[in-house]
């Protein structure tokens, strides 16, 4: 019965349909070729230049494929795998400061009260954000100079001797992590705020009648909200280090010695002043497949739905 | 014996007073129900018993022992939210056993207790789910569930039911009466809904404006409400209310006169001296359930039928006095009878209330 | 060499009366004017850095431009980024006209055709000055910057010698009234008597931070002069040499009279610990003494002096760096030409002096034996007698020095902290460098030995 009334409908449907099938790609469309461009064009690019010898500098040599020659290269690099080894000691190093320090300054925002305070603070938060890998790395020059800087001043009132940060293997890497930690932890901060303001404030309460202790408030109420941002931040600061490169080579050009030579420095040398693009494209290619490997462990081992 | 005292609390928010020195007591296993209109403070005063807030001014003792400074966990209570406030990532028995494992709980005695809550609540088959996959009653219980399982000394529920649908509402406040038998514990309610108040409390707190505005059982409040405020609040559907004048006093028998009155007044015993003179304004309260068509009651007023509402067994009558107030009367059965049609609705004399300018009873 | 002779006097002539000899200069059969007459209009690119010489030449350009009608663009960049961007400039067949050519840079972009050789235009006398004159310019720089397998392609531009620069007064305090002659002096006899480490007072210090720094700075410095090198004639390391091996060491040995921490010196830190009074000697670039001159950023005042840097056993061969302007072959006929007229005019003798007095540091000889020149500037003398010898590929400038410098950055700087011992670490840049010079074909004939 009812489809007889509604005879005349279905033959005008294909002209709905047709038009109807295409607007979900035309509204797609510009983002998926922006996407192409900035992103798909030119990783598949360095996939193809991982593959030739394509040194720019030797352009009479041409730019043949080579196969995975580069890779083989590569892999075999004992420098890569040192500056790949010290990236990830750089990672640990900083990681779990920055992480510790963002989540109490989180928890110090997050108590009630203080309004204009937590305002003023969270301005102030995103100021080491903002501020110009570069323009870290210079500051960092002036911070640990041994003779004016900042940080042995602060030795000095707590009665210990400068140190020469920059010009010691150990101070120069801690004095890298140190910069890092001061542009990082803010940003740690603000994510784990926005993990603590999703708590609903119920249940935050329900977990205070509870127990007194903001420790297990903090391990089994609190942090599984955290969660989604700590795989956010382990993710991007992951990829972010594995590309780390202005700060530190503004500060110690990776020395002294190879004490700061982290696997960016090693990649941008390659690149940009051997200026043999097979080999680095294969170098940053290598990368890119660790960090994917990394987000899928660090999705596995701490992304959990909360709802 | 003071179970739970609450000594002049006063609670500000920068400068705004939410809870303006608010005193009152219960007796160990009483079942106390705070009512008020939004706003009232109500809610505000169950957390500073609970102690998730701090108290301006002002001390709470629990069973003799000020907790005014002791943190809400160590207070020994539990409560139950409105929004259930179950943990989302923790499925049912984890929701219950979190606060006994944070006591240090024998993990045989929290398994006992949790099986035991769960018998109870009827939420044995539901242990392994998390709070997502159960309905809005099945959350209300694993939140009882959570609360029952640490044996507090004082069970406090904020507004718990008004999530529910009406249905589900009425099972779960007999669910809860039932509890408070069973458990005997103290209990501290919630609610802006006197239907709730009155079916469950052994006494009622009605407040207004971070004020008490009286203390007292259903019955008192009902029989005996203090000023409009609590007769309008108290009873459903609510008081009508007559502008009258005092025609005469005589010891305890005031005469009062308005145009709504058939026969232009009517005479009350109020059985007490009567504090008015001749010519002072009063209110006159009148219950809905108190008046009948045609009745033989002493009070008569002369009205006009607007509308009638059905319920099935009773019916509720939206006239209009002669005076221009609007009254309601609920009566059994059915009224047959037209729009415009003059009606005298009749009360028992002591049915009626007698208020004063400010809204104090007489 | 009669026409040479004729060359240098005119100019000199016209150094000395630029104004009244205009209208001679107008008269002569060239004149810049009339040779860029067709290129009026005509944009050059070239990339500057931010130094004495190019904001010397950048203070006399609107003359040029205003002579000739050819815009000259150019880009200041830090030295940092200026291969990278000319690399990756001529790879994309981009806009750059004129390339900026630092030593050791030349086999590079000579090998790699991005630059032309001088002879394609020099013959071509609508657009060459006659006074070119390229024997006017001190053989070793125009050897070292500007040549390479026996072809000129860049004129010398900007050009530095290692000199050392010294704290007078603090020397006078200790006892000496001359700065020291040799490397051996400077350590055994000058250093402990100006190193006070109680007081962060140090006799010496070297820039030493990793990077271009330490390859050519630190490690090279000590090599030439003590009769060492980094590759012997067949391309193989010379790193543990007798001789090589020595002057490592003597590096090492050095920084006991250096402050702590040298490792992490760039020339900015080196420079101004001279001049802030902390230390009394180091060896840096000529073109450091405008900022030990200047009151602002230099406390020395009358206390600076300036020398040749000391003599090892095998002499004085100083560090050697500097830039030449060469014409880029990827720039259209039209702009190839009038960046040559450009380069003739930026390193002319004509303008040698005023170009010297703006702060620029002249290639050519003529201009520094004007007593006046040699009055005003205390570092031309002991510059030009840095210039009278020495070593084109005190650092190699081949192609392969790109990938040859972080490896002896990265060790050298190991070496200088102890990491390595001084043999461990020559050979391990002796057998990275010999691998990379495998591959690039020196070892099989491919190749050309040439460095």
């Amino acid at each position: 019965m009812a489809s007889l009334t509604i005879d005349p409908p279905p033959r005008r449907r294909p002209v709905c349909l047709s038009h109807g099938r295409w607007t979900p790609f035309l509204f797609l469309a510009p983002a998926v070729l922006t996407l192409f461009a900035i992103g798909i064009y030119p990783t598949l690019f360095a996939v193809v230049t991982s593959l030739r010898h394509y040194n720019l500098t030797r352009t009479h040599d041409g730019f043949p494929f080579v196969g995975l020659h580069n890779y083989i290269a590569v892999l075999a690099d004992h420098t890569f795998r040192e500056t790949l080894a010290r990236t990830a000691l750089f990672y640990v190093t900083v990681m779990p400061v920055e992480l510790a320090l963002g989540v109490t300054i989180a928890l110090a925002l997050h108590r009630p009260g203080w309004t204009l305070m937590r305002a003023v603070v969270r301005v102030s938060l995103v100021v080491p954000l903002a501020t110009t890998y570069a323009v870290v790395g210079l500051i960092g020059r002036l911070i640990f100079n041994r003779d004016f800087g900042v940080a042995n001043q602060f030795a000095n009132w707590f009665g210990m001797p400068g140190l020469d940060w920059l010009g010691d293997p150990r101070g120069a890497f801690a004095a890298i992590a140190v910069m890092d930690i001061w542009q990082w932890t803010p940003f740690c901060a603000l994510i784990f705020l926005a993990g603590l303001s999703m708590v609903p404030n119920e249940v935050e309460e329900a977990a205070r009648l509870e127990t007194s202790s903001p420790l297990a408030l903090l391990r089994h109420v609190q942090l599984p909200f955290l969660l989604p941002g700590l795989t956010a931040v382990l993710i991007l600061r992951s990829a972010d280090i594995l590309k780390l490169f202005d700060m530190v080579f503004t500060m110690t050009r990776g020395g002294p010695g190879a004490a700061t030579d982290l696997v960016s420095i090693y990649i941008q040398r390659v690149g940009f002043r051997v200026f043999d693009m097979g080999t680095a494209s294969a170098q940053a290619i290598l990368l890119l497949v660790l960090t994917i490997v990394l987000s899928r462990l660090f999705i596995s081992a701490f992304y959990r739905e909360i709802d | 014996m003071e179970f739970l005292k609450i000594d002049n609390v006063v609670k500000k928010y920068g400068d705004a007073t939410v809870i303006g020195g608010v005193g009152l007591t219960a007796r160990e296993g009483e079942f106390v129900v705070f009512v008020g209109p939004s706003g009232c403070g109500k809610s505000t005063l169950l957390r500073l018993i609970a102690g998730l807030d701090e108290v301006s001014d002002g001390r709470i003792h629990i069973d003799g022992i000020d907790v005014t400074e002791v943190p809400p966990a160590a207070r020994g209570v539990a409560m139950v939210f409105q929004s259930y406030a179950l943990y989302p990532h923790m499925n049912v028995r984890q929701n219950m056993s979190f606060g006994l494992k944070m006591l240090d709980t024998p993990a045989d005695e929290i398994q006992r207790r949790v099986a035991e809550a769960a018998r109870i609540l009827k939420l044995e088959h539901l242990l392994e789910r998390r709070p997502k996959e159960l309905s809005g009653g099945q959350r209300q219980r694993v939140a009882i569930g959570r609360a029952i399982v640490r044996k507090p000394r004082l069970f406090l529920f904020d507004e718990p039911l008004s999530n529910l649908d009406a249905e589900l509402r009425g099972e779960m406040r007999v669910e809860i009466a039932r509890l408070h038998q069973d458990l005997g514990v103290t209990m501290v309610y919630v609610t802006h809904d006197q239907v709730e108040a009155m079916t469950l409390a052994d006494r009622i707190v009605v407040l207004r404006g971070g004020h008490v505005e009286q203390i007292g059982t259903p019955a008192e409040l009902y029989d005996h409400p203090v000023n409009t405020f609590v007769a309008g609040f108290i009873g459903s559907p609510k008081m009508n209310f007559l502008s009258v004048t005092v025609a005469s006093v005589e010891g305890t028998v005031v005469r009062v006169a308005s145009p709504s009155l058939a026969g232009g007044s009517a005479t009350l015993d109020l059985a007490h001296p009567v504090v008015a003179r001749s010519g002072d304004a009063l209110s006159l309260g009148l219950r809905p359930e108190h008046l009948v068509p045609d009745g033989p009651g002493a009070v008569r007023l002369a009205t006009v039928l607007d509308y009638v509402e059905n319920l099935g067994g009773q019916s509720l009558l939206y006239t209009r006095a002669a005076g221009g107030e609007a009254a309601i009367c609920l009566l059994q059965g059915r009224h047959q009878a037209a729009r415009h049609e003059a009606i005298a609705l009749c009360a028992d004399a002591a049915h009626a209330y007698l208020f004063d300018g400010d809204g104090h009873a007489l | 060499m009669k026409k040479s002779l004729l060359g240098v006097l005119s100019a000199a002539l016209i150094a000395t009366f630029a104004v009244p000899a205009a209208p001679v200069l107008a008269a002569a059969p060239w004149a810049i004017e009339k040779a860029a007459a067709p290129l009026k209009g005509t944009k050059i690119k070239v990339l500057f850095l931010d130094r004495p010489g190019y904001r010397a030449i950048i203070k006399l350009l609107p003359e040029f431009e205003k002579q000739t009608g050819i815009k000259v663009n150019y880009e200041v960049v830090p030295y940092e980024n200026a291969r990278e961007k000319q690399v990756l400039n001529f790879t994309s067949k981009g806009d750059i006209t004129l390339a900026l050519v630092d030593l050791v840079w030349i086999g590079e972009f000579a090998e790699n055709g991005w630059i032309v050789p001088v002879d394609k235009f020099s013959g071509d006398a609508s657009i060459t000055d006659p006074n070119l004159n390229l024997p006017g310019f001190f053989p070793l720089l125009l050897n070292a910057f500007g040549s390479w397998d026996g072809k000129v392609y860049g004129l010398p531009f900007d050009n530095y010698s290692g000199l050392m620069f010294y704290n007078q007064c603090m020397l006078k305090d200790a006892g000496f009234d001359r700065p020291p002659q040799t490397w051996d002096e400077l350590m055994n006899v000058y250093a402990p008597k100006l190193t006070r480490p109680e007081k962060k007072q140090y006799a010496f210090a070297l820039q030493s931070l990793r990077g271009e720094t330490q390859s050519a700075d630190s490690f090279m410095r000590f090599l030439w002069p003590f009769g060492g090198s980094l590759l012997n004639k067949d391309f193989k390391s010379n790193l543990l040499s007798k001789e090589s091996q020595a002057g490592l060491k003597f590096r090492q040995d050095l920084m006991k009279y250096m402050p702590p921490g040298v490792v992490s010196y760039d020339h900015a830190e080196a420079v101004n610990a001279l001049a802030q009074g902390q230390v009394a000697m180091i060896t840096e670039w000529s073109a450091f003494y405008g900022t030990l001159t200047d009151p602002k950023t230099s406390k020395l005042g009358k206390c600076l002096g300036v020398a040749p840097e000391p003599k090892g056993p095998a002499g004085r061969l100083p560090a050697l760096g500097g830039f030449s302007l060469a014409v880029a072959a990827q720039a259209s006929p039209a702009q190839q030409k009038a960046s040559w007229i450009f380069t003739q005019w930026a390193t002319s003798e004509a303008i040698a002096r005023p170009y010297v007095e703006a702060g620029g540091v002249s290639g050519r000889m003529a201009v520094y034996k004007d007593p006046a020149v040699q009055a005003k500037f205390k570092y031309v003398e002991p510059m030009v007698a840095s210039w009278q010898q020495g070593v084109p590929e005190f650092r190699p400038r081949f192609p392969a020095w790109s990938s040859i410098t972080e490896v002896v950055a990265e060790f050298g700087s190991k070496m200088m902290l102890g990491e390595v011992s001084i043999e461990q670490g020559a050979k391990e840049i002796g057998s990275r460098m010999e691998e990379t010079l495998a591959t690039e074909g020196y070892y099989d004939g491919k190749k050309k030995k040439l460095q």
